[in-house]
């Protein structure tokens, strides 16, 4: 038997594999940056715990409407703040993400401040091996499609894709539904492995935490998102000897690996990059002329 | 109620345009979101703190030198975190960015430990009262500071050769630097001025708010960057009248509204500029050519 | 070459203007393009020739006037409406989806043709397998027939230039449009490929049978292969008519060479 402090470290592997290649989805292959996945993670874990608390529906039934509801809240959010480019949507999903957070902290079926004790323990081992294969096998088929096609020209070159007759509104805000809706399965594996939730612990830096899972292992790169989360999870709880040197050195790595390798682990250098220029790209990735329109 | 309220809300909001002025600096030149600036902010409270309680250093004196390290800081930052990427995508920046706010607020914790230090006010607690408003010696002091400031740098944005140099960047790095701008040595100046600028708002708050702590930065740099946006980001009148604003909102909401969802109303506000007015209240919209 | 009936319009520009602040990037423009024609746009740098396909495409929206294609209005349609309506473009300065391969690109340009969703891919559902095969099959067609078949595996951005411009003109036949916009599809290309595109372009409107709009600045194209040929300047349409009557007109001439003449 695998002792109880190794079980956790590979349940929380599994669960941050799942929030990873979620991410991956709207952020490596849509090209979409959101720092608020954290945010549908909660969404998850609060619907599904509160549903097995207050109805005892199966662990599965519960598990699924937490996805839903997140799913659901991706596409709500995603109508209005995906016209948004670049950094601006970076910004409304953080957002969006506080405000989630905060209203988590005020509502009296969520435990406000206090957090949601005695949910119970129904994650298992099977479970988040099962659903994090599950999870990867839907995403891996939806990029080789027609729709995931769609996703990576909208990365590429968004004027061009919608050239092509890509309704590029409808596929991001698709992307952004899908990568929510498995952020909640990961949440609701979370609250019932852990049985006590508390609206901090899907904050900001988790997003952050999740969005470098993804970078580091490479963005647009379905490996790289699996070996990132699995780095990033392994390798704070291997440091837990110099614990309080564990984030120093985490922020450490992050700022190094930018300088060294920044496509990430296993990714390829997304659009164009070392131009000849000092001005940031507009997007994230693809170099765009821009020109202020003179009044 | 009013007026009172409005005020405490001008008090809280020229600190955030302190700060918003750091992100929206920075971003006016090298188009990055300093993510570490709220680290910044933090060092400079911690500075004048370790100066003030801990080696007798006069007020004022501890206030300048705190600007001057966070100055260095951030400096320092720009050279190791930001320089190198200059030319790599946004998002590698923006991670950089991410990493060294990590980093910063690590090494706080690690060197101060994680329980809160006490930073006394220098100042006598005297209140002046009357019918509509009653305001403390010490935030008379914090706002005369804070508009001080914010008009030093105007005149120095508008009048000095510098200030002109860093205007030509915001609007064109690549044009600016063809026309024989030292384009490093005016990043360096911008992210010296901003740090130096957060810094001053990090020890008033210290004052304010009596303690300093490694993560004090959080909060006040996610709001700062809101106050940034608010009034359009990359310009400079744009972040003070946007941290104003944000200042003024979020009292009133809290006031008004519900204390709980003070930080929400930020984030709202937020939203709804980006939804309805993307480029900030004073800011021109920006075209895509196809 | 046929003359035009009446009924065989397939894009009617009318009045149409943009303006960008105090410029008429088009003004007022005119023209009526036939069924399997093939029109050429000229003008000197900077007179609209661009802003116009930008029009057509809904890239923007017009200031004022009309577009009608088909007999059915199309401004203020999205870009994604427009293409699906049977209207593909290339682009001045190519827009390839770098990182994607040959093949990949092409299948893009078919997006509005195929049917494969969410749901159909997600649970695998059989239409969706086959139909991914035939577009794969009839992408490769159409890369052989640009002549890049012996390419679909590369990267995109790894094409040399000329073969980038051959590549965006088979994404757009992807997109099977009645319509095809091509935006200086020989800027960049030597004299040789300058040729071959020539006979391309001719045997997409003969084989294929569609119907072209090309702006290009190389005359010796334009003036190859066109039957009509509309001259902007400074947004507005100065000169429409057939290549050897656009050669010999005194105002396109000033246009292009300015008043001296």
């Amino acid at each position: 038997m695998i002792s109880a402090y190794y079980l956790q470290i590979i349940i929380l592997v599994g669960i941050n594999i799942i929030m990873a290649s979620s991410l991956n989805l709207v952020v490596g292959y849509t090209g979409q940056l959101s720092i608020g996945h954290a945010a549908f993670m909660s969404l998850g874990a609060y619907v599904s715990a509160i549903v097995t608390l207050q109805t005892g529906l199966p662990f599965i039934v519960s598990l699924l409407l937490g996805a839903a509801v997140a799913g659901l809240f991706g596409i709500l959010i995603g109508i209005p703040t995906l016209r948004l480019k670049g950094d601006y949507l970076a910004i409304a999903t953080l957002g969006f993400g506080e405000i989630i957070r905060i209203i988590f902290l005020n509502l009296k079926i969520t435990g406000g401040a206090v957090g949601l004790r005695g949910i119970p323990k129904e994650t298992t081992l099977l479970w988040v091996i099962g659903v994090t294969l599950l999870s990867l096998f839907v995403l891996q088929r939806i990029i080789n499609s027609r729709v995931g096609r769609a996703l990576i020209a909208i990365r590429e070159d968004e004027t061009a894709a919608e050239s092509m007759g890509i309704n590029t509104t409808y596929y991001k805000t698709l992307a952004f539904g899908v990568g929510a809706f498995f952020a909640g399965l990961g949440g609701g594996l979370f609250a019932h492995y852990f049985r006590y939730i508390h609206p901090n612990v899907f904050g900001f830096m988790r997003s952050i935490e999740q969005l470098c899972m993804v970078v580091l292992g490479g963005l647009g790169n379905m490996w790289g998102a699996i070996i990132g989360a699995t780095a990033l999870t392994a390798i704070p709880e291997l440091l837990r000897a110099g614990a309080e040197y564990r984030l120093l050195v985490y922020g450490a790595i992050l700022v190094l690996m930018m300088r060294a390798r920044p496509q990430g682990l296993l990714g390829e250098s997304i659009g164009q990059t070392g131009g000849r220029s000092l001005k940031r790209r507009k997007t994230l990735f693809t170099k765009i002329k821009l020109f202020r329109r003179n009044k | 109620m009013f007026v009172q309220q409005l005020v405490n809300g001008i008090i809280l909001g020229s600190i955030y345009s302190l700060i918003a002025l750091g992100y929206t600096m920075v971003y006016g030149i090298i188009m990055l979101i300093n993510f570490a600036h709220g680290e910044i902010y933090m060092f400079g409270a911690f500075a004048g703190m370790i100066l003030v309680v801990f080696y007798d250093v006069p007020f004022f004196l501890a206030f300048l030198l705190a600007m001057a390290f966070a100055g260095l800081v951030g400096l320092t930052l720009e050279y190791l975190a930001y320089r190198p990427l200059r030319r790599s995508t946004r998002l590698a920046a923006l991670i950089s960015a991410i990493g060294a706010s990590i980093f910063l607020q690590n090494l706080a914790l690690l060197i101060m430990g994680a329980r809160p230090y006490t930073f006394p006010s220098p100042f006598t607690p005297r209140v002046y009262q009357s019918t509509l408003l009653t305001i403390s010696k010490l935030e008379i002091i914090i706002l005369a500071i804070s508009f001080l400031l914010m008009i030093g740098l105007t005149f120095f944005i508008q009048k000095t050769k510098i200030g002109k140099a860093m205007r030509a960047a915001a609007q064109d790095i690549d044009t600016a630097s063809l026309m024989g701008v030292n384009v490093n040595q005016i990043i360096s100046i911008t992210f010296l001025i901003g740090s130096a600028l957060g810094a001053a708002a990090g020890v008033m708050v210290g004052i304010y708010f009596r303690t300093v702590t490694p993560t004090m930065g959080l909060m006040p740099g996610l709001k700062g960057f809101v106050a940034a946006v608010l009034g359009g980001i990359g310009r400079i009148p744009g972040a003070m009248l946007g941290g104003l604003l944000l200042g003024i909102a979020e009292v009133m909401a809290a006031a008004y509204i519900s204390s709980q969802y003070r930080d929400a109303a930020a984030f709202a506000i937020l939203i709804l500029v980006l939804l309805f007015k993307p480029a900030g209240l004073v800011g021109s919209a920006i075209q895509e050519k196809v | 070459m046929q003359p035009a009936e009446k009924n065989s319009t397939i894009l009617e520009i009318n009045e149409v203007s943009r303006h960008f602040g105090g410029l008429k990037a088009v003004d007022s423009v005119n023209l009526d393009i036939s069924k399997k024609e093939i029109v050429g746009l000229i003008g000197p740098n900077g007179a609209g020739k661009t802003t116009l396909f930008n029009l057509i495409t809904g890239h923007y929206e017009p200031t004022s006037g009309s577009l009608y294609f088909r007999n059915e209005k199309i401004n203020g349609l999205k870009p994604y409406k427009i293409t699906e309506k049977g209207i593909a473009r290339t682009f001045q300065n190519i827009r390839l989806f770098g990182m994607m391969s040959v093949l990949d690109n092409v299948l893009l340009g078919m997006h509005a043709r195929l049917h494969g969703g969410l749901v159909s891919t997600v649970f695998c559902l059989p239409g969706n397998k086959r139909e991914e095969a035939e577009a794969r099959k009839k992408a490769r067609e159409l890369l052989a027939f640009v002549g890049l078949g012996s390419k679909e595996k590369e990267k995109a951005r790894n094409l040399p230039y000329g073969e980038q411009r051959l590549l965006e003109i088979a994404r757009a036949l992807a997109a099977e449009p009645e319509l095809l916009l091509l935006d200086e599809p020989a800027a960049g290309m030597n004299p040789q490929e300058t040729m071959e595109l020539m006979k391309l372009i001719s045997r997409i409107r003969d084989e294929m049978e569609k119907t072209i709009l090309l702006i290009e600045h190389d005359m010796k194209v334009v003036m190859g292969i066109s039957e009509k040929v509309a001259v902007l300047d400074y947004g507005k349409k100065i000169a429409e008519g057939r290549p050897s009557e656009i050669q010999r007109n005194e105002a396109v001439i000033r246009a292009y060479l300015g008043d001296s003449v």
